[in-house]
Protein backbone atom coordinates (compact mmCIF):
# COMPACT_ATOMS: atom_id res chain seq x y z
CA UNK A 1 0.00 0.00 0.00
CA UNK A 2 0.99 3.54 -0.99
CA UNK A 3 1.91 6.18 0.93
CA UNK A 4 1.92 9.79 0.29
CA UNK A 5 4.67 12.33 1.68
CA UNK A 6 5.17 16.00 0.53
CA UNK A 7 7.72 16.68 -2.68
CA UNK A 8 11.01 18.05 -1.10
CA UNK A 9 11.79 19.96 -4.13
CA UNK A 10 8.75 22.21 -3.48
CA UNK A 11 8.45 25.70 -1.87
CA UNK A 12 5.49 26.03 0.16
CA UNK A 13 3.89 29.53 1.78
CA UNK A 14 0.25 29.46 3.79
CA UNK A 15 -2.10 32.25 3.99
CA UNK A 16 -4.90 31.98 6.00
CA UNK A 17 -6.98 28.93 4.57
CA UNK A 18 -4.85 28.80 1.50
CA UNK A 19 -1.62 27.05 0.54
CA UNK A 20 0.54 28.10 -2.10
CA UNK A 21 3.23 25.36 -3.61
CA UNK A 22 6.03 26.71 -6.03
CA UNK A 23 7.59 24.21 -7.84
CA UNK A 24 11.59 24.59 -8.91
CA UNK A 25 10.71 26.26 -12.18
CA UNK A 26 8.54 28.50 -10.41
CA UNK A 27 5.15 27.57 -11.60
CA UNK A 28 3.01 27.85 -8.52
CA UNK A 29 -0.56 25.94 -7.90
CA UNK A 30 -2.92 27.34 -4.75
CA UNK A 31 -4.59 24.74 -2.81
CA UNK A 32 -7.92 26.11 -0.68
CA UNK A 33 -10.64 24.42 1.43
CA UNK A 34 -10.84 20.64 1.13
CA UNK A 35 -7.34 20.51 -1.11
CA UNK A 36 -5.96 22.37 2.17
CA UNK A 37 -7.34 19.56 4.08
CA UNK A 38 -5.81 16.82 1.97
CA UNK A 39 -2.32 18.52 1.34
CA UNK A 40 -2.08 18.92 5.21
CA UNK A 41 -3.05 15.04 6.23
CA UNK A 42 -0.32 13.60 3.59
CA UNK A 43 2.79 13.43 5.16
CA UNK A 44 3.55 9.54 5.24
CA UNK A 45 -0.08 8.51 5.55
CA UNK A 46 -1.78 5.41 2.97
CA UNK A 47 -4.76 6.71 0.95
CA UNK A 48 -7.18 5.35 3.51
CA UNK A 49 -5.68 7.37 6.21
CA UNK A 50 -6.14 10.28 4.34
CA UNK A 51 -9.51 9.56 3.35
CA UNK A 52 -10.32 8.48 7.05
CA UNK A 53 -8.52 12.16 7.79
CA UNK A 54 -10.33 14.26 5.67
CA UNK A 55 -14.09 12.52 6.00
CA UNK A 56 -13.79 12.93 9.92
CA UNK A 57 -12.36 16.76 9.32
CA UNK A 58 -15.48 17.35 6.64
CA UNK A 59 -18.17 15.54 9.22
CA UNK A 60 -18.95 13.34 6.61
CA UNK A 61 -19.00 9.08 5.67
CA UNK A 62 -15.63 7.97 4.16
CA UNK A 63 -17.04 6.67 0.94
CA UNK A 64 -18.41 10.47 0.57
CA UNK A 65 -15.09 11.67 -0.30
CA UNK A 66 -13.14 8.84 -1.23
CA UNK A 67 -13.11 9.71 -4.83
CA UNK A 68 -12.30 12.70 -4.68
CA UNK A 69 -9.52 12.72 -2.49
CA UNK A 70 -7.98 9.48 -5.12
CA UNK A 71 -8.07 11.35 -8.44
CA UNK A 72 -6.81 14.55 -6.10
CA UNK A 73 -4.20 12.72 -4.73
CA UNK A 74 -3.45 11.14 -8.35
CA UNK A 75 -3.12 14.71 -9.90
CA UNK A 76 -0.74 16.14 -7.20
CA UNK A 77 1.61 12.73 -7.69
CA UNK A 78 1.46 13.68 -11.54
CA UNK A 79 2.40 17.49 -11.12
CA UNK A 80 5.33 16.37 -9.09
CA UNK A 81 4.11 17.76 -5.82
CA UNK A 82 3.20 14.79 -4.06
CA UNK A 83 5.31 11.61 -4.00
CA UNK A 84 3.85 8.13 -3.49
CA UNK A 85 6.08 5.68 -1.97
CA UNK B 1 -3.60 50.28 4.03
CA UNK B 2 -7.17 49.54 1.49
CA UNK B 3 -8.33 46.34 1.27
CA UNK B 4 -6.93 46.03 -2.43
CA UNK B 5 -3.32 47.54 -1.38
CA UNK B 6 -3.48 44.83 1.27
CA UNK B 7 -3.97 42.23 -0.98
CA UNK B 8 -1.48 43.20 -3.12
CA UNK B 9 0.98 43.27 -0.42
CA UNK B 10 -0.13 40.02 0.42
CA UNK B 11 0.62 38.64 -2.73
CA UNK B 12 3.86 40.10 -3.18
CA UNK B 13 5.31 38.82 0.56
CA UNK B 14 3.61 35.36 -0.62
CA UNK B 15 5.69 35.64 -4.30
CA UNK B 16 8.99 36.88 -2.18
CA UNK B 17 8.75 33.94 0.50
CA UNK B 18 8.31 31.15 -2.24
CA UNK B 19 11.31 32.61 -4.78
CA UNK B 20 13.27 32.52 -1.36
CA UNK B 21 12.63 28.38 -1.13
CA UNK B 22 12.83 27.90 -5.04
CA UNK B 23 15.93 29.56 -4.71
CA UNK B 24 17.69 27.66 -1.86
CA UNK B 25 16.20 24.69 -3.33
CA UNK B 26 18.15 25.46 -6.52
CA UNK B 27 21.38 26.24 -4.46
CA UNK B 28 21.12 22.71 -2.51
CA UNK B 29 20.33 20.78 -5.96
CA UNK B 30 23.57 22.17 -7.76
CA UNK B 31 25.73 22.23 -4.28
CA UNK B 32 25.73 26.16 -4.15
CA UNK B 33 26.74 27.80 -0.82
CA UNK B 34 24.23 31.12 -0.77
CA UNK B 35 23.13 33.19 2.52
CA UNK B 36 19.89 34.89 2.31
CA UNK B 37 20.28 38.33 3.51
CA UNK B 38 17.99 41.20 4.31
CA UNK B 39 13.96 41.32 3.61
CA UNK B 40 12.15 38.23 4.89
CA UNK B 41 15.63 36.28 5.89
CA UNK B 42 16.17 38.91 8.36
CA UNK B 43 15.83 37.73 11.68
CA UNK B 44 12.78 39.27 13.68
CA UNK B 45 14.50 40.95 16.12
CA UNK B 46 16.20 42.92 13.75
CA UNK B 47 13.08 44.31 11.66
CA UNK B 48 11.24 47.35 12.61
CA UNK B 49 7.74 47.45 12.56
CA UNK B 50 6.42 47.95 8.68
CA UNK B 51 9.74 47.14 7.56
CA UNK B 52 9.02 45.23 4.18
CA UNK B 53 10.83 43.68 1.42
CA UNK B 54 10.41 43.79 -2.06
CA UNK B 55 12.68 41.16 -3.54
CA UNK B 56 15.27 38.17 -2.57
CA UNK B 57 18.46 39.36 -1.56
CA UNK B 58 21.21 36.37 -1.32
CA UNK B 59 24.79 36.31 -0.82
CA UNK B 60 26.78 33.28 -3.27
CA UNK B 61 30.19 32.12 -2.62
CA UNK B 62 31.84 34.01 -5.48
CA UNK B 63 33.00 31.52 -7.25
CA UNK B 64 29.51 29.70 -7.27
CA UNK B 65 28.42 31.93 -9.08
CA UNK B 66 28.61 30.55 -12.90
CA UNK B 67 26.43 27.85 -11.39
CA UNK B 68 24.03 29.33 -9.83
CA UNK B 69 23.41 31.52 -12.50
CA UNK B 70 23.41 28.95 -15.27
CA UNK B 71 20.86 27.37 -12.68
CA UNK B 72 18.86 30.73 -12.61
CA UNK B 73 19.05 30.30 -16.51
CA UNK B 74 17.54 27.06 -16.91
CA UNK B 75 14.54 27.55 -14.34
CA UNK B 76 12.87 30.59 -15.90
CA UNK B 77 14.96 33.80 -14.64
CA UNK B 78 16.25 36.85 -16.64
CA UNK B 79 19.10 38.62 -15.95
CA UNK B 80 18.16 42.25 -16.08
CA UNK B 81 21.00 43.78 -14.49
CA UNK B 82 24.42 43.83 -13.91
CA UNK B 83 27.51 43.70 -11.70
CA UNK B 84 29.10 46.82 -13.44
CA UNK B 85 26.03 48.47 -13.62
CA UNK B 86 23.78 47.93 -10.76
CA UNK B 87 25.50 50.24 -8.08
CA UNK B 88 28.51 52.05 -7.22
CA UNK B 89 29.53 49.28 -5.59
CA UNK B 90 28.97 46.98 -8.47
CA UNK B 91 28.27 44.44 -5.94
CA UNK B 92 24.59 42.57 -7.09
CA UNK B 93 23.05 41.48 -10.64
CA UNK B 94 19.61 41.52 -10.71
CA UNK B 95 17.22 38.55 -11.76
CA UNK B 96 13.94 38.32 -12.24
CA UNK B 97 11.08 35.45 -12.89
CA UNK B 98 7.85 36.01 -14.19
CA UNK B 99 6.27 34.61 -11.37
CA UNK B 100 8.82 34.92 -8.08
CA UNK B 101 9.92 38.42 -8.76
CA UNK B 102 13.00 39.85 -8.31
CA UNK B 103 16.08 38.67 -6.93
CA UNK B 104 19.26 40.50 -6.51
CA UNK B 105 22.87 38.28 -6.33
CA UNK B 106 25.32 39.41 -4.57
CA UNK B 107 29.33 38.84 -4.53
CA UNK B 108 30.00 41.16 -2.06
CA UNK B 109 28.62 43.34 1.04
CA UNK B 110 29.69 46.98 0.39
CA UNK B 111 31.71 48.35 2.86
CA UNK B 112 33.22 44.94 3.69
CA UNK B 113 37.01 45.42 2.76
CA UNK B 114 37.69 41.90 3.49
CA UNK B 115 38.39 40.20 -0.09
CA UNK B 116 34.87 38.56 -1.46
CA UNK B 117 35.80 35.43 -0.82
CA UNK B 118 37.32 35.93 2.93
CA UNK B 119 34.21 37.39 3.57
CA UNK B 120 31.78 34.78 2.66
CA UNK B 121 33.90 32.74 4.28
CA UNK B 122 33.66 34.59 7.06
CA UNK B 123 29.46 35.33 7.22
CA UNK B 124 29.59 31.25 6.01
CA UNK B 125 31.61 30.02 9.37
CA UNK B 126 29.11 31.45 11.49
CA UNK B 127 25.57 30.46 9.49
CA UNK B 128 22.36 29.55 11.20
CA UNK B 129 19.39 28.04 9.26
CA UNK B 130 16.27 29.37 9.35
CA UNK B 131 13.06 28.15 7.37
CA UNK B 132 11.34 30.14 4.61
CA UNK B 133 8.98 28.21 2.61
CA UNK B 134 9.24 25.49 4.76
CA UNK B 135 12.80 25.37 2.96
CA UNK B 136 16.13 25.53 5.35
CA UNK B 137 17.87 28.55 4.26
CA UNK B 138 20.80 29.43 5.15
CA UNK B 139 21.84 33.08 6.95
CA UNK B 140 24.22 34.73 8.38
CA UNK B 141 24.72 35.00 12.60
CA UNK B 142 22.53 37.69 14.05
CA UNK B 143 25.35 39.68 14.48
CA UNK B 144 26.44 39.63 10.65
CA UNK B 145 23.00 40.41 9.93
CA UNK B 146 22.55 43.25 12.34
CA UNK B 147 26.30 43.98 10.12
CA UNK B 148 24.78 43.84 6.67
CA UNK B 149 21.60 45.96 8.12
CA UNK B 150 24.05 48.60 9.26
CA UNK B 151 26.35 48.84 6.35
CA UNK B 152 23.23 48.98 3.68
CA UNK B 153 22.12 51.63 5.71
CA UNK B 154 25.42 53.73 5.39
CA UNK B 155 24.91 53.25 1.42
CA UNK B 156 21.23 54.67 1.31
CA UNK B 157 21.68 58.17 1.22
CA UNK B 158 20.18 58.89 4.59
CA UNK B 159 16.84 57.80 3.36
CA UNK B 160 13.30 57.20 6.03
CA UNK B 161 14.00 53.21 6.21
CA UNK B 162 18.04 53.90 6.93
CA UNK B 163 17.31 56.10 9.54
CA UNK B 164 14.83 53.53 10.82
CA UNK B 165 17.29 50.56 10.72
CA UNK B 166 19.72 52.26 12.28
CA UNK B 167 17.97 52.89 15.39
CA UNK B 168 16.07 49.62 15.73
CA UNK B 169 19.16 47.48 15.21
CA UNK B 170 22.33 49.61 16.39
CA UNK B 171 20.89 52.22 18.89
CA UNK B 172 18.61 50.18 20.34
CA UNK B 173 20.87 47.10 20.93
CA UNK B 174 22.32 46.72 24.57
CA UNK B 175 26.20 47.53 25.45
CA UNK B 176 26.95 43.72 25.15
CA UNK B 177 25.32 43.28 21.78
CA UNK B 178 27.08 46.49 20.48
CA UNK B 179 30.25 45.34 21.23
CA UNK B 180 30.47 41.86 19.56
CA UNK B 181 28.73 43.88 16.06
CA UNK B 182 31.63 46.13 16.88
CA UNK B 183 34.45 43.19 17.05
CA UNK B 184 32.65 41.93 13.74
CA UNK B 185 33.15 45.45 12.53
CA UNK B 186 37.29 44.79 12.71
CA UNK B 187 37.12 41.45 11.99
CA UNK B 188 35.79 42.03 8.57
CA UNK B 189 37.55 45.26 8.18
CA UNK B 190 34.36 47.77 7.59
CA UNK B 191 35.16 50.32 9.84
CA UNK B 192 34.64 53.44 7.25
CA UNK B 193 30.89 52.00 6.35
CA UNK B 194 29.90 51.70 9.75
CA UNK B 195 30.79 54.77 10.57
CA UNK B 196 29.01 55.92 7.56
CA UNK B 197 25.56 54.42 9.15
CA UNK B 198 26.49 54.84 12.92
CA UNK B 199 28.53 58.14 13.28
CA UNK B 200 32.33 58.60 13.17
CA UNK B 201 33.05 58.64 9.52
CA UNK B 202 34.82 62.07 9.62
CA UNK B 203 37.12 59.79 11.94
CA UNK B 204 38.40 58.27 8.49
CA UNK B 205 38.94 61.09 6.01
CA UNK B 206 42.87 59.92 5.66
CA UNK B 207 40.81 56.92 4.17
CA UNK B 208 40.47 56.58 0.52
CA UNK B 209 37.19 55.62 0.34
CA UNK B 210 36.05 58.18 3.02
CA UNK B 211 34.70 60.10 0.44
CA UNK B 212 32.56 57.02 -1.03
CA UNK B 213 30.89 56.70 1.94
CA UNK B 214 30.49 60.42 2.58
CA UNK B 215 28.59 60.75 -0.81
CA UNK B 216 26.29 57.75 -0.28
CA UNK B 217 25.65 57.95 2.97
CA UNK B 218 24.41 61.71 2.40
CA UNK B 219 21.08 62.67 0.90
CA UNK B 220 22.15 65.49 -1.98
CA UNK B 221 25.11 63.73 -3.74
CA UNK B 222 25.75 64.79 -7.40
CA UNK B 223 26.64 61.79 -9.59
CA UNK B 224 29.76 63.42 -10.64
CA UNK B 225 30.39 63.61 -7.02
CA UNK B 226 29.89 59.82 -6.29
CA UNK B 227 31.53 59.26 -9.82
CA UNK B 228 35.02 60.97 -8.32
CA UNK B 229 34.58 59.03 -5.34
CA UNK B 230 34.53 55.51 -6.92
CA UNK B 231 37.74 57.12 -8.77
CA UNK B 232 39.45 58.26 -5.20
CA UNK B 233 38.40 54.31 -3.52
CA UNK B 234 39.18 52.16 -6.48
CA UNK B 235 42.85 50.92 -5.76
CA UNK B 236 45.10 50.65 -8.67
CA UNK B 237 45.73 53.61 -11.68
CA UNK B 238 44.13 51.16 -14.49
CA UNK B 239 40.85 50.45 -12.37
CA UNK B 240 41.05 54.39 -12.12
CA UNK B 241 40.99 55.04 -15.67
CA UNK B 242 38.44 52.43 -16.18
CA UNK B 243 35.88 53.92 -13.83
CA UNK B 244 36.54 57.53 -15.41
CA UNK B 245 35.42 56.41 -18.62
CA UNK B 246 32.56 54.17 -17.51
CA UNK B 247 31.12 57.05 -15.50
CA UNK B 248 29.99 58.80 -18.63
CA UNK B 249 28.77 55.43 -20.31
CA UNK B 250 25.13 55.02 -20.85
CA UNK B 251 23.70 52.53 -18.10
CA UNK B 252 21.85 50.00 -20.88
CA UNK B 253 20.00 47.89 -18.09
CA UNK B 254 19.06 51.08 -16.18
CA UNK B 255 17.80 52.37 -19.32
CA UNK B 256 16.21 49.48 -20.14
CA UNK B 257 14.32 49.46 -16.62
CA UNK B 258 13.39 53.43 -17.38
CA UNK B 259 11.83 52.82 -20.55
CA UNK B 260 10.42 49.87 -20.20
CA UNK B 261 11.77 48.18 -23.08
CA UNK B 262 15.27 47.35 -25.09
CA UNK B 263 16.95 50.97 -25.11
CA UNK B 264 17.70 51.92 -29.06
CA UNK B 265 20.65 53.67 -30.51
CA UNK B 266 19.00 56.77 -30.24
CA UNK B 267 17.90 55.99 -26.93
CA UNK B 268 21.52 55.04 -25.76
CA UNK B 269 22.82 58.93 -27.85
CA UNK B 270 20.61 61.44 -25.78
CA UNK B 271 21.16 59.44 -22.51
CA UNK B 272 24.98 60.26 -23.35
CA UNK B 273 24.66 63.59 -24.23
CA UNK B 274 22.14 64.12 -21.26
CA UNK B 275 24.65 62.95 -19.18
CA UNK B 276 27.87 64.39 -20.64
CA UNK B 277 25.62 67.61 -19.98
CA UNK B 278 24.92 67.16 -16.67
CA UNK B 279 28.18 66.59 -15.39
CA UNK B 280 29.47 69.86 -17.22
CA UNK B 281 26.85 71.70 -15.42
CA UNK B 282 27.65 69.59 -11.93
CA UNK B 283 31.68 70.37 -12.51
CA UNK B 284 30.35 74.28 -13.83
CA UNK B 285 28.17 74.93 -10.68
CA UNK B 286 31.54 73.49 -8.38
CA UNK B 287 33.49 76.01 -9.86
CA UNK B 288 31.04 78.61 -9.56
CA UNK B 289 31.17 77.86 -5.90
CA UNK B 290 34.74 77.74 -4.87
Amino acid sequence: MSCFRQSAQVAVARRDDRVFIAQLLGNVVVLQGNATIIWDCVNGSSEEDIVRRVAARAGVPDRDVADEVRVFLSSLCQDGLLIAD
Amino acid sequence: MTQTEWAEHEVAQVRIELAHGVVQLLCDSRRIDALHIKGLALDPELRHPGRVSMDVDLLVRPPHIATLRAALSEHGWQQTGHFSTGSPFEHAENWHHETLGHLDLHRLIPGVGLPPDEAFDAFWGCRSQTPIAQVDCAVPSLDAQALIVLLHAARSHGDHRSRLDVEHVWRTADVTTQRRIRDLVGTMKAEVAFAAAVGGLEDFRHRPDYLLWKVNSSPDAARTTEWRARIKASPGIRSKASLAVRSLQVNRDHLRTLRGREPSRADMVREFMRRLSLATREITSRRGRS
